[in-house]
């Protein structure tokens, strides 16, 4: 008896199993079929994106298919992944030896990745002519670039032009004063000064980082590597202090309870001229857009001084880009596909798709319209601030937005109390 | 008298709540069928014309057809699996429930539930590499399985355990086998608890995310819920597609729901004429 | 002999079962388990062994202290709330009643929607009309954080609890309803001594599985805030999530899991024991 149930239900999980075995035999024959392919050298690219972004995919798309074209022995295959997945796609991949070929890499990324020996040396290429002094810096270690970047998100004030003329303000301001001045004029026109989605932790960070490379960064401040390793102090410096009090000052000029509103709310009232201003990366214009596409928008810097001159553009090395593993057995090819997507024909297909703003040379920017068109001619002017990094590691970095919401929570009150605060959870993180 | 008026209180509370629940269900619909424009008007603002382009536009950015396929297979094998598998399993358990080694596995089956799943992660990744099961559904299948029978062997062994007895013996002496027992008899009682874990089961892993995405890496294979990821960006993220593509991936769930429910039903009225 | 085979005809069932877990669970569980002893990044190829020097930072690390508050209220909380509107309604719903399928399908809908986007419906419903009603949102306030997720969740999932009592009452026998009825027991007294005792496999089944599963909150927490605002959502398994793959530092990410799962094993146990000792056994 007994051995009859064993063998029913064995047969009961195989005839389940067998369902999908047709998985098996297939995935197989894909196999057969690569290796076969292999002698005529037809060869796969696997690249796990993590940016999800429409119009970077929509981008992405295309540049494929171009190079799909002029190259038909190379086909190039996207792995999409969220944002929230990505990093632990390419981790456990890494981990458990099973590279791609390429794949997205953050600036954060190097001091993981490039020890391990994970990355592949672009150092020869012939495309890092194509990018301004400097702006290789986050990838580049030891005199080795790892990785290519297509745009620059710079952080920066996008403002409703429309919402501007209603309240009267007729030129972007371009001092303290007048940014605050400005402020008011929105108010008393029943406009949102600012919109903040700060219920979303990024947009809290993107507001700082936004106030914080004009304030500090761009001001002769510490840079924030040297607060990470504790060489400096919050506290003791005037430049952080001053900081919070922007904060401090801007605060009321907020939506009424930012903590209980998202990002795409504000992204629409800023896009529908319910609010003025958003203190973000350059990406709040393609957002924007695609909630009222008949708005115009702008860009300037935050004018931290009271001295015009003094507020130019702030401008830190790209932070997010593309490299290529260095144990793909096709790294050759995977470079060739690196070196096309970030040629300056790509970069002007991006420009075209309202992506962003390309930061490689030689870009047809002629085609921009409206804010990335601002964005273009600051950068092109040359009229910007070249600042280091604007990015905490990761634990600093969540440190730092929690100490910072706690700041605005508590009604932007207590400026010395943050800095100690900040002091503290950084010098626990570097213990 | 007095029972009565608990009674229209109950009703009354029943009759909120459901308004309550069913509130933000019709927010999803409503997100579905308006352009970005029309939903940065508000909250409740009703779309000019409905926009079915966000459903067509859903199909074929997060693939439907192909990943609803994808997840069907997956789904249907593991309920099946699961069900098979923890029944079998409930009911050694919770007639043997005095057997030392028998509670020793309930334990480590709730044990198991308390895994966080990353813990596993890597080791689950490295092994399906070199049993090649990677990016296969046959793989999914086991793994999603394997992780599930702990949850559904537990609910069934309290129910195991409250079947009278009586009626095995009286097989026994007839002469049945432990297989025909289970079968025949043990399986139509337990009827109502299985179509409940088989529905539950069912949605769970519909909605299965964390093991689908590390191990169903491949485009062709991908499953509704890793789908539905694409319309998320870093920076901002289109609602209304994904709501779109949220409502169509809702359609099969709760045409599997009735059926199941009938079977709920049926098993009840079964199990009162045997009984 | 017999006794022998006897034992081993009921072995039998258990058979695919001991395979698929050791597959899935015991095997990959053992061999990550080590990890929880080094210095893991989670890339690397390479780590050192570090002792009980992750489980030693544990004691003195003063970032779980607020996770791990945050979980117990949002667990305790979620389980009672979602256990005592699921027996309500599940009693509720097995009466004699017009429509009853939708009201059934109306519970179990929600199910059928992902955390992420259900978090999206409420963070709507939050920002656009609780802040009317209120004069705040919930969730954008550090004090009712807690209250606006545990909305979510239990809108996300009561239905599963529903379904199980559901399933619990379906199989109590009405002749012991009728016996109690005839014996001249009111409503009140056969739900309490009739219905409640009854229901001990769901009780365990549905306590045991929504706190365990609720002290595991991932997803509607990160979908709805993130952990914030200030932190003061973060979950215990939030945190883990963010030292293994935000942090780099799997290593002890690994540790805290481990002691995390011991805690909540604890629990598990204890809870399935008391609700089992008070199932009826037939």
């Amino acid at each position: 008896m007994k051995r009859k149930a064993l063998t029913v239900m064995l047969a009961g999980l195989l005839a389940a199993g067998s369902m999908s075995y047709g998985t098996i035999v297939h995935a197989k024959e894909v196999k057969d079929e690569e290796v076969s392919n292999a002698e005529d050298e037809q060869i796969t690219l696997e690249f796990i994106n993590g940016s999800a972004e429409e119009q970077y995919v929509a981008w992405l798309d295309e540049v494929i298919a171009n190079f799909e074209e002029a190259n038909p022995n190379i086909k190039i295959e996207i792995q999409k992944t969220s944002i929230d997945s990505f990093n632990q796609t390419v981790m456990t991949r890494f981990a458990a030896g099973d590279v791609p070929d390429l794949f997205s890499f953050s600036a954060n990324d190097m001091d993981d990745m490039v020890p391990s020996g994970y990355v592949l040396d672009l150092s020869g290429s012939a495309n890092l002519e194509n990018y301004s002094e400097g702006m290789l810096d986050s990838f580049t270690k030891d005199g080795k670039t790892y990785a290519l970047p297509i745009a620059n998100d710079f952080m920066c004030v996008t403002y409703n032009k429309a919402a501007f003329e209603t309240a009267g303000i007729g030129e972007v301001p371009d001092t303290w004063t007048g940014f605050l001045d400005a402020c008011k004029k929105l108010q008393e026109a029943g406009i949102v000064p600012i919109a903040s989605g700060f219920s979303e932790q990024w947009v809290v960070n993107g507001t700082s980082q936004t106030t914080y490379c004009a304030q500090v960064l761009a001001n002769d401040g510490p840079t924030l590597a040297s607060m990470v390793d504790r060489t400096n102090k919050f506290a003791d410096t005037e430049q952080w202090k001053a900081f919070f009090t922007k904060l401090q000052e801007i605060y009321p000029y907020m939506n009424q309870d930012p903590f209980g509103t998202d990002q795409n709310t504000c992204y629409s009232m800023l896009a529908n001229g319910d609010a003025g201003m958003i203190l973000n990366g350059t990406w709040t214009v393609t957002n924007a857009t695609a909630m009222n596409p008949d708005a115009e928008f702008g860009i300037f810097a935050l004018p931290v001084s009271e001295n015009a001159e003094d507020n130019v553009m702030p401008m830190c090395p790209p932070e997010s880009a593309v490299a290529v593993a260095a144990e793909s057995p096709h790294a050759e090819e995977a470079v060739k596909f690196l070196e096309y997507m970030m040629s300056p024909d790509s970069a002007s297909l991006y420009a075209e798709k309202g992506a962003g703003i390309p930061i490689v040379k030689g870009v047809d920017t002629a085609n921009l319209t409206g804010a990335f068109k601002d964005a273009a001619d600051i950068m092109n002017s040359g009229e910007v601030k070249v600042i280091s990094s604007k990015s905490f590691p990761s634990a600093n970095e969540d440190a730092f937005i929690n100490d910072v919401s706690e700041f605005f929570l508590d009604g932007c009150e207590d400026v010395d109390g943050a800095l100690e605060i900040l002091d503290t959870d950084f010098d626990n993180l570097a213990q | 008298m007095k029972e009565n008026k608990v009674g229209a209180i109950s009703k009354g509370i029943l009759f909120l709540m459901t308004i309550i629940f069913l509130f933000p269900f019709l927010i999803c619909i409503l997100m579905s069928v308006k352009s970005k424009q029309e939903t940065s008007k508000g909250i409740l603002s009703l779309p000019e014309s409905i926009h079915w382009e966000n459903f067509t536009t859903a199909m074929e950015k997060a693939k439907i057809a192909l990943s609803m396929k994808n997840s069907l297979i997956i789904t249907v094998c593991c309920v099946l699996i699961i069900v098979l598998v923890a029944s079998a399993a409930a009911y050694a358990i919770g007639r043997r429930y005095n057997n030392r080694f028998y509670r020793f596995y309930e334990t480590l089956l709730v044990g198991s539930m308390m895994l966080p799943f990353q813990v596993i992660m890597v080791p689950v990744y490295r092994m399906y590499k070199n049993l090649n099961l990677l990016n296969t559904r046959t793989g999914a299948v086991i793994m999603i399985s394997g992780l599930a029978i702990a949850y559904s062997t537990v609910m069934i062994i309290g129910f195991v355990r409250s079947l009278p007895l009586e009626l095995e013996e009286a097989a026994e002496i007839e002469g049945a086998g432990r297989f025909h027992i289970f079968f025949f008899i043990i399986f139509p009682l337990l009827k109502p608890i299985l179509a409940t874990v088989a529905t539950l089961q069912f949605l769970s892993v519909w909605n299965e995310f964390n093991v689908s995405i590390l191990l169903l890496q491949d485009e062709a294979i991908k499953t509704i819920p890793m789908q539905q990821y694409v319309f998320f960006g870093a920076y901002g993220a289109d609602y209304n597609t994904a709501f779109a593509a949220a409502v169509i991936a809702m359609i099969p769930v709760i045409i599997i729901f009735l059926i199941l429910q009938k079977q709920v039903v049926a098993g009840m009225t079964a199990g009162a004429v045997k009984g | 002999m017999k006794r022998f085979r006897k034992e081993m005809s009921y072995f039998v069932f258990l058979i695919p079962s001991l395979i698929l877990f050791g597959f899935c669970i015991v095997y990959p569980f053992l061999s990550g388990i080590q990890l929880a002893f080094t210095d893991w990044n989670g890339i690397s190829r390479e780590y050192n062994f570090v002792g009980l020097d992750n489980f030693v930072k544990l004691l003195s690390d003063r970032n779980v202290v607020q996770p791990i508050r945050t979980t117990v209220i949002y667990g305790v909380g979620v389980t009672a709330i979602n256990n005592i509107l699921a027996l309500f309604l599940a009693v509720n719903l097995s009466k004699k009643l017009k429509g009853k399928a939708f009201f059934k399908t109306t519970y179990f809908i929600p199910l059928a929607i992902s955390a992420v986007l259900a978090s999206f419906v409420w963070k709507y419903i939050d920002s656009n009309l609780f802040s009317e009603i209120l004069g705040r949102s919930l969730m954008g306030r550090r004090e009712t954080v807690l209250i606006g997720i545990i909305i979510i969740s239990l809108w996300n999932n009561l239905g599963s609890n529903v379904m199980i009592y559901m399933a619990g009452i379906t199989g109590i026998s009405k002749d012991y309803d009728e016996a109690a009825m005839i014996d001249g027991a009111n409503g009140r007294q056969r739900f309490f001594h009739v219905t409640i005792p009854m229901l001990m496999p769901s009780f365990t089944i549905c306590v045991t599985l929504t706190l365990t599963s609720s002290l595991r909150e991932f997803g509607t927490v990160l979908a709805a805030t993130g952990g914030g605002p200030a932190g003061s959502s973060q979950t215990v398994a939030i945190l883990i999530y963010d030292y293994m793959f935000k942090y780099s530092r799997a290593g002890y990410a690994q540790a805290i899991s481990l002691v995390f799962m011991v805690f909540l094993v604890v629990i598990g146990l204890v809870l399935t024991k008391f609700f089992r000792s008070r199932e009826v056994e037939a």
